[in-house]
């Protein structure tokens, strides 16, 4: 099953990206401890699935995550809730 | 704008030019024999857009910002691409955060909210193959 915009959401959030501006599409931003811009990621509104994986993985590199991590961040996210 | 400054003159020869380029205060200056003039020429620095097929689509990316575009066909991924783009710019321009070195040069960019959108992209290609 592919992973949603919602769950891309759900694992920027938990890596400290934050939401900035919600235009046509969301504006997220990670701060470093300084509180400067380190980077950016944007997010389609709702919770459509990322069919596409070339583009899944660009998305993960954008955020300097891998795959395996985010699936990590989600089970744990999963067990706690 | 991004000043430019261009050393020249009525006597300048035109091909003893030589550029020198600072990207980190976003100036570049052409410098010719001594008893040339000097001119500046505001530039705002362009963007460059790499497109490519991937398992049902297109991506689009723009290295210098980072930003992230994608689409059913390579129209669309640059499209989508133009418009994180210029919604990541807006952010920097209305809210004027700080930036950390590693994206320090973003702020020559925002600039660009001033053009049409349609002159952001100086160029639009494939990535090379060594590209990460």
């Amino acid at each position: 099953m592919p992973p949603s915009w919602g769950e891309y959401r759900k694992v920027v959030s938990r890596n400290g990206f934050e939401l900035k501006r919600s235009a046509k599409h969301e504006t997220w931003v990670q701060l470093d401890d300084e509180g400067r811009v380190l980077r950016h990621t944007t997010i389609s509104h709702g919770n459509a699935p990322i069919r596409d994986r070339g583009f899944f993985h660009r998305l993960l590199k954008q955020c300097d995550k891998t795959e395996e991590h985010f699936y990590e961040v989600l089970k744990k996210g999963n067990r706690s809730n | 704008m991004t000043p430019v400054a261009i050393a020249g003159g009525p006597a300048a020869p035109s091909s003893t030019g030589e550029l020198i380029s600072t990207y980190g205060q976003n100036m570049r200056y052409v410098s010719y024999p001594p008893h040339g003039s000097v001119y500046r020429i505001p530039v705002t620095p362009r963007l460059t857009a790499y497109v490519e097929p991937t398992d049902d689509g297109f991506v689009a990316t723009c290295p210098q910002l980072e930003s992230l575009g994608y689409g059913a066909d390579a129209v669309g991924a640059f499209l989508q691409l133009l418009e994180a783009t210029q919604e990541y710019l807006t952010y920097l321009s209305d809210q004027q955060p700080l930036l950390s070195p590693r994206v320090a040069h973003h702020k020559a960019y925002v600039r660009l909210l001033e053009v049409p959108v349609t002159s952001w992209f100086a160029a639009i290609g494939r990535p090379s193959p060594d590209a990460s």
